[in-house]
């Protein structure tokens, strides 16, 4: 019966991770796994030796239970001749195990005595942050009220669409409608011959005037001088049920650049008010009750502990703006993609300025309001923060409304259109009625975009004062103590000469630590986390006095750093 | 080992620690007990570093705790709860990974931790769906799925029944044996007593006493019950090797001896004895009345 060797073999490299045994192959054991071992006395003894000198640099806990596991073996090892032979004789004539089928039972000795593994990265701002935003979305997303507004979302957009179907189909049923200059009489006949309702305009003013009326579809315009084509007029897209009549077809002259309809556009702004509403009460409920769920239940506590606050603070922020993303994106796309496809192109292209306006606009504004909430949710006392929560509140919905009950013309609604808050629904209604510059859009964002990080700023510094009462973290990261210990202790058991070679590799991961610990206020790339996985425990392996050394080097850098900061 | 300095903190005229001084030892459980109001959640609070000191420092393994250096402290506040509507796996693995632990590592800790307090039928259920106890064995492993260097817990054995005590001091004393220092702040003097190997006593602020439980328990007092007391009293005061002779009551007198076999042999010398008993007061009997 193959059995695998319990003793630790000074051939066995070290584990990559300080006392984990996740990432140990079967070759790490230490004996070849084919050789049907069968203990003899020499063989524990070499064992028990090798346990005494692996316990020697361990703890004092470590050490008792390694000498209690060496008692037990040498009991155990008393009785073992007789039993070997005992059970030679009964495996005599069976088959070896083979490789393939033999049990890979991880060596107790090796094994850590809580049977947690350590593998570390570290954990910068940025990770902190992620973390939180991460788990803030995804519990956000797993909420009834995220779905339900997701659904709204695309039933009401999906509705719109298809009512303004509807209506389209209804007005393009009636007969075509053209005014002609000066037909009189012959109006009845050009009916009969077109199939289309001809309306007598005196001159080519007046026809113009029907066309801006929308007492007309389109209207036939002759050249004065009789020398060139004749030209069709209307007014903001082309008359498709026209011009199919007009033998050759032709396009008409367009009076109006192609901005979005009046018709069209104040209904799909009231419908971009309720989006705004719903996403930024949705996501904003959500990260309010988790922030103050977390207060009550002393969550805050354990994570400030852990991470900067201020990460954390930015983490909540950053969850929920990814799902304001997500809800208009999808909006969005479902929209264009559902103007496109019922043949509304030109309006879905006429609609894209705003639209796009109005989701970057809207992104800001809901990063002004989530830091607001946060800092809401730092306030001490039931009352203050029903007060700062109303406030945040009519603050949102009366610059939702506002543009809209404003209009999309006038020095109000320019004012209106580049102030934060009023911004999203003010840019967007200014652009579908074709009154925005090119830059204006910019300029709401960037106003939006400054107040947005002046707000997120304030925010964190008050749960950061809210979490910590005078203490203070950084991003710096020293792990030591037990990790060091074990890698210490597995180190003290080497041979003298591999020592040496060990203290020298470790000095110099010592000194790659650190430079990662120099860093780690700023850890941004995968890199160093990688590099960090084992750079700390192995530094802690080196000797104490030269890690101490570099340590209160570090820690003198850290404290020029932070002077400097 | 993480060594307090003479820690100080004070808001206004009120002082809530005064330099506080003691030492957890790495591998061993460190209980940190007092009344009501003796700072006790200030102090943890203070070794996490989410209040800071007025004065004193605190040291782990010689080196003096800066910004940041908590990382992997494990800690458990007083008054907890976790997510309520989060699985237990999650909660654990998410706050695992704050400490910087891989996913990976994270949901095996998790899996190991929940197996060993029994919950491993629980994991993937919200933890509102969770008894009081089974919530108390989750902070716990969440508190220790990062395999911290440092433990802290506050109110320790707050929600925890009968059998989930055993579990988690259990599991407390696994990972103080991996070579790590246990600090658990309580106002239960028994279980402080019965699980803790060093204990720190705090009255109003103050350490009043400290040190391993066998040392705070002190040598056994001796009890006799007799007729005559006052003769009682002044043959035992007699006798070398006996002090501390006070009579109790009517019929009994106290005493302390160098070892049990001196007492018994004072004991034997007195007349009219109807009892005689070793009595060893604990803990809360020796110190919780006086503070």
């Amino acid at each position: 019966m193959a059995r695998k060797d319990n003793g630790a073999n000074d051939e066995s490299p070290e584990p990559l991770v300080s006392k984990g045994t996740a990432g140990e192959g079967i070759d790490d054991l230490g004996v070849p796994v084919d050789d049907d071992v069968i203990e003899d006395e020499a063989t524990t003894d070499e064992a028990e030796s090798d346990d005494e000198a692996t316990a020697t640099g361990a703890t004092k806990g470590s050490a008792a239970s390694a000498k209690k596991k060496s008692a037990a073996k040498s009991a155990a090892a008393k009785g073992s001749v007789a039993k070997d032979t005992d059970e030679s004789d009964a495996t005599d004539g069976l088959d070896d195990v083979p490789f393939e089928l033999a049990e890979d039972t991880p060596d107790p000795d090796e094994l850590p005595e809580t049977g947690l593994v350590s593998e570390f990265v570290d954990v910068g701002n940025r990770q902190a942050a992620w973390l939180v935003s991460n788990r803030e979305s995804t519990t956000a997303m797993r909420s009834p009220y995220f779905l339900v507004t997701a659904a709204v979302i695309i039933l009401g957009v999906l509705a719109a669409i298809i009512s303004g179907i509807v209506a389209d189909v209804q007005k393009d049923s009636g007969t075509p409608t053209m005014a002609m200059v000066g037909v009189g009489e012959q109006a009845a006949m050009y009916e009969q011959q077109l199939g289309v309702k001809i309306t007598d305009a005196k001159d080519a003013p007046a026809a113009e005037k029907l066309v801006r009326e929308g007492k007309v579809d389109a209207a036939f315009i002759q050249d004065p001088s009789g020398q060139g084509q004749p030209t069709i007029i209307a007014l903001d897209k082309q008359p498709d049920a026209l011009l199919e009549k007009l033998a050759p077809k032709t396009e008409a002259t367009l009076l109006e650049t192609p901005a979005v309809d009046g018709a069209v556009a104040t209904p799909l702004l009231w419908g971009m008010v309720a989006l705004s509403l719903l996403v930024v009460a949705t996501l904003g409920t959500a990260l309010y009750q988790n922030l103050r769920l977390e207060k009550r239940n002393r969550i805050t506590e354990i994570i400030a502990a852990t991470i900067p606050p201020r990460a954390s603070a930015s983490g909540r922020i950053t969850g929920m703006l990814t799902l304001v993303i997500v809800h208009l994106v999808v909006a969005a796309v479902i929209t264009e993609l559902g103007l496109s496809l019922s043949g509304k192109t030109s309006l879905a292209f006429a609609m894209l300025p705003g639209l796009g306006w109005f989701a970057l606009a809207l992104l800001l504004t809901a990063w002004s309001v989530f830091a607001l909430l946060v800092w809401a949710s730092t306030v001490v006392g039931s009352k203050a923060r029903a007060t700062f929560l109303t406030i945040i509140g009519v603050i949102t919905v009366a610059g939702f409304f506002a543009p809209v009950l404003i209009g999309s013309t006038g020095t109000v609604a320019k004012v209106l259109s580049w102030t934060p808050f009023t911004s999203p629904l003010g840019i967007a209604g200014r652009s579908f009625a074709g009154q925005t510059e090119w830059w204006e859009g910019l300029v709401a964002a960037g106003i939006a975009l400054v107040l947005a990080v002046i707000l997120h700023a304030l925010a964190s510094g008050a749960y950061v004062r809210s979490v910590l009462s005078g203490g203070g973290r950084g991003g710096k990261t020293v792990k030591m103590s037990k990790r060091a210990q074990k890698v210490g202790a597995a180190t003290s058991a080497k041979g003298s000469a591999k020592s040496d070679s060990a203290a020298d590799d470790s000095d110099s991961d010592a000194d790659d630590a650190d430079a990662d610990d120099a860093d780690s206020d700023d850890v941004d790339s995968d890199e160093d986390a990688n590099s960090a996985v084992d750079g700390k425990s192995k530094a802690a392996s080196a000797k104490k006095s030269n890690v101490k050394a570099k340590d209160e080097e570090d820690a003198k850098s850290a404290d020029d750093s932070r002077d400097d900061k | 080992m993480l060594t307090l300095k003479e820690v100080s903190l004070r808001k206004g005229k009120r002082t809530y620690l005064d330099e506080v001084s003691f030492t957890a030892e790495t591998g061993r459980i460190t209980a940190i007990v007092g009344t009501r109001s003796a700072g006790r959640t200030e102090l943890v609070r203070i070794i996490m570093g989410l209040i800071a000191a007025d004065e004193g420092t605190i040291e782990l393994e010689d080196f003096e705790l800066d910004f940041g250096d908590r990382q992997n402290f494990g800690y458990l506040p007083a008054e907890r709860g976790g997510y309520p509507n989060m699985r237990v796996l999650d909660q654990i693995v998410y706050l695992a990974r704050l400490h910087g632990i891989t996913l990976g590592a994270a949901e095996r800790n998790a899996l190991t931790l929940l197996g060993h307090l029994e919950l491993a039928d629980r994991g993937y259920a919200p933890l509102k769906n969770l008894s009081g106890a089974e919530i108390a064995r989750v902070d716990i492993a969440a508190t220790l799925a990062a395999d911290p260097d440092v433990v802290v817990i506050d109110d320790a054995f707050a929600g925890l029944d009968a059998a989930s005590l055993r579990l988690v001091t259990s599991l407390l004393r696994a990972h103080a044996s991996s070579g790590v220092p246990v600090i658990l702040a309580t106002d239960d003097w028994e279980a402080a007593q019965t699980f803790a190997d060093d204990v720190v006593i705090l009255g109003q602020g103050k350490v009043t006493a400290k040190g391993s439980v066998e040392k705070l328990l002190g040598d056994p007092h001796y009890r006799v019950e007799t007729t005559d007391t006052e003769a009682a009293a002044s043959a035992l005061k007699s006798r070398t090797g006996i002090s501390d002779v006070k009579t109790a009551g009517r019929e009994r007198v106290s005493f302390r001896a160098n070892d049990a076999r001196s007492a018994a042999a004072a004991v034997a010398e007195l007349k009219n004895v109807k009892n005689f008993e070793s009595v060893r007061p604990t803990l809360a009997e020796q110190y919780k009345e006086a503070l």
